[in-house]
């Protein structure tokens, strides 16, 4: 099947077919960033505009540096810049966009639902690099490709995510990426932000830290996301260290190639230990450079499932 | 869909010497040569190029893939097809002689994008080109240097080539018409 999406903005509704494709193109495209010579030509004449509605510093030099390297144009807004601070609606915003002859919008937004709504109004592709607590699709593709170059196949293995799961994006889309690779994912961290309704979800809610590193293959640890916490859902940081914070102790319960991740930025001391973050079993650098490849695989994909090149049956050889 | 022309195993496997023949005269004092096939059609028969070329030769040649995805013209105005093989150079390619390897030679637009692919990664001294089948139509200047097979088709036909590592017996080149 060739890929035919010109817009990325859920993990939920991709197929595992096309999760394993994206991996495909990832991987190619990761080799090539070895090279020399890292830029390729693939994006070549074409405008990307980064629309960064809410803070983001990694996820939006990543995609910068993803669509540099496919040697795209990139134009960066964010919110101090953009005119939705003088009142223009999302909508007005996106469709000027479109009207400046951009081929492609990658969005971060405080509201879920918004990429959505813009690819659907819009006939250029629209990427979600983050939309409030709904879904962060290419950190889970980055996750999930970095936990497949680590264990291989997913199926059966046991993954944990620890933290903050409620007000999380990353665990959301982590879920579904892990569930439809097979992985049997346990979700664990205070009960107020890890509420029993996750079990919906298919996976396993765990109170029980101990039991819950002890079985893991791989552990996400998750940061408190202080921004979209609207009440107090636990006394304190420091208590939260105390009780669920990764240090050497619980990191002794866990089997020792398991691997720990993190999606950044990380809070040094708070959910993990300084010295973990730099250990061996640490993939959190490298989960940073599979981010690049991976959003260059997504960029490319997307460029490329335009309507226009869906009614050609085959490629040109 | 209409089968014009079928070329089986026997031929194929004549051809295969012929072209070897034709390359290892050309190749026999070249020292640094890497042959190397277009993902996917050209890997097999790189393959055996390189398996017959290491006979004649008396040595053994390294062998390589080019993907050439990430070098097309054509993102956004035809399908992006599933993800081949991933470019993979075994030896330095800079002043090395390249003979890229691909099943089919049609617009000679797979083989430029093959040629930008190889310079991202280092200066070849020369790049030569071997086909199974030149179909003609071409668009871009460029020929093959080593050719199995000239066939004159009609732009309505395909040309798929099926080189079966296993089972070469079965290998068969098939004309037919998409009308």
């Amino acid at each position: 099947m060739p890929w035919n999406r010109k817009d990325l903005i859920t993990i939920e509704n991709l197929s595992v077919e096309e999760i394993e494709q994206i991996f495909k193109v990832t991987a190619a495209l990761k080799r090539t960033m070895g090279r020399s010579v890292k830029k390729l030509p693939a994006l070549r004449g074409k405008t990307i505009v980064n629309l960064f509605l809410e803070p983001s510093t990694r996820t939006r030099i990543a995609f910068e540096v993803a669509a540099t390297r496919l040697s795209a144009d990139v134009i960066s807004l964010d919110m101090a810049a953009s005119s939705t601070t003088k009142g223009e609606t999302l909508r007005d915003t996106a469709q000027n966009i479109e009207a400046l002859k951009a081929d492609m919008i990658v969005i971060r937004h405080t509201a879920p639902g918004s990429p959505l709504y813009l690819s659907r109004l819009l006939r250029i592709p629209v990427v979600n690099a983050g939309d409030g607590s709904h879904e962060h699709p290419t950190q889970a593709l980055l996750d999930c490709f970095t936990l497949v170059e680590h264990l291989g196949s997913l199926k059966g293995r046991r993954i944990t995510i620890l933290g903050d799961i409620l007000f999380s994006r990353v665990a959301r889309s982590n879920i579904w990426a892990m569930t439809k690779l097979g992985a049997e994912v346990t979700v664990a961290g205070p009960s107020t932000l890890v509420p029993h309704w996750f079990t919906s979800m298919g996976v396993k809610v765990s109170h029980n830290l101990r039991t819950a590193l002890a079985d893991a293959d791989a552990v996400m640890l998750l940061r408190i996301q202080h921004e979209r916490q609207t009440s107090t859902h636990f006394p304190s940081l420091g208590e939260y260290t105390s009780m669920f914070g990764l240090n050497r102790t619980r990191a002794g319960w866990l089997k020792p190639d398991a691997i720990i991740m993190h999606p950044g930025p990380i809070n040094r001391g708070v959910e993990i230990d300084s010295d973990l973050a730099d250990s061996g079993q640490s993939v959190i650098l490298e989960q940073v450079t599979n981010g690049i490849a991976v959003r260059m695989a997504v960029l490319y994909l997307c460029a490329g499932g335009s309507p226009e090149a869906m009614l050609k049956s085959a490629p040109a050889s | 869909m209409p089968v014009r022309k079928t070329i089986d195993s026997p031929e194929i496997k004549e051809a295969l010497t012929t072209m070897v023949a034709t390359l290892a005269e050309r190749h026999g004092q070249t020292d640094s040569l890497i042959v190397v096939g277009i993902a996917d059609g050209g890997v097999e028969l790189a393959r055996r190029l390189t398996k017959l070329l290491d006979q004649a030769l008396g040595r053994t040649l390294e062998t390589g893939v080019v993907n050439v995805a990430f070098q097309r013209d054509d993102i956004g105005q035809n399908p992006i097809p599933k993800q081949a093989a991933a470019t993979h150079l075994p030896a330095d390619v800079d002043n090395a002689t390249v003979l890229l390897v691909d099943d089919v030679l049609s617009t000679g637009r797979t083989i430029r994008a093959a040629i930008e692919e190889l310079f991202s990664i280092g200066r070849p001294g020369r790049v030569e080109l071997a086909v199974l089948v030149d179909r003609g139509h071409h668009c871009l200047p460029f020929s093959a240097d080593v050719a199995g097979f000239v066939e004159e088709t009609d732009l309505s036909e395909d040309v798929v080539v099926n080189l079966n590592q296993n089972q070469p017996a079965d290998d068969r080149i098939t004309i037919t018409s998409r009308d």
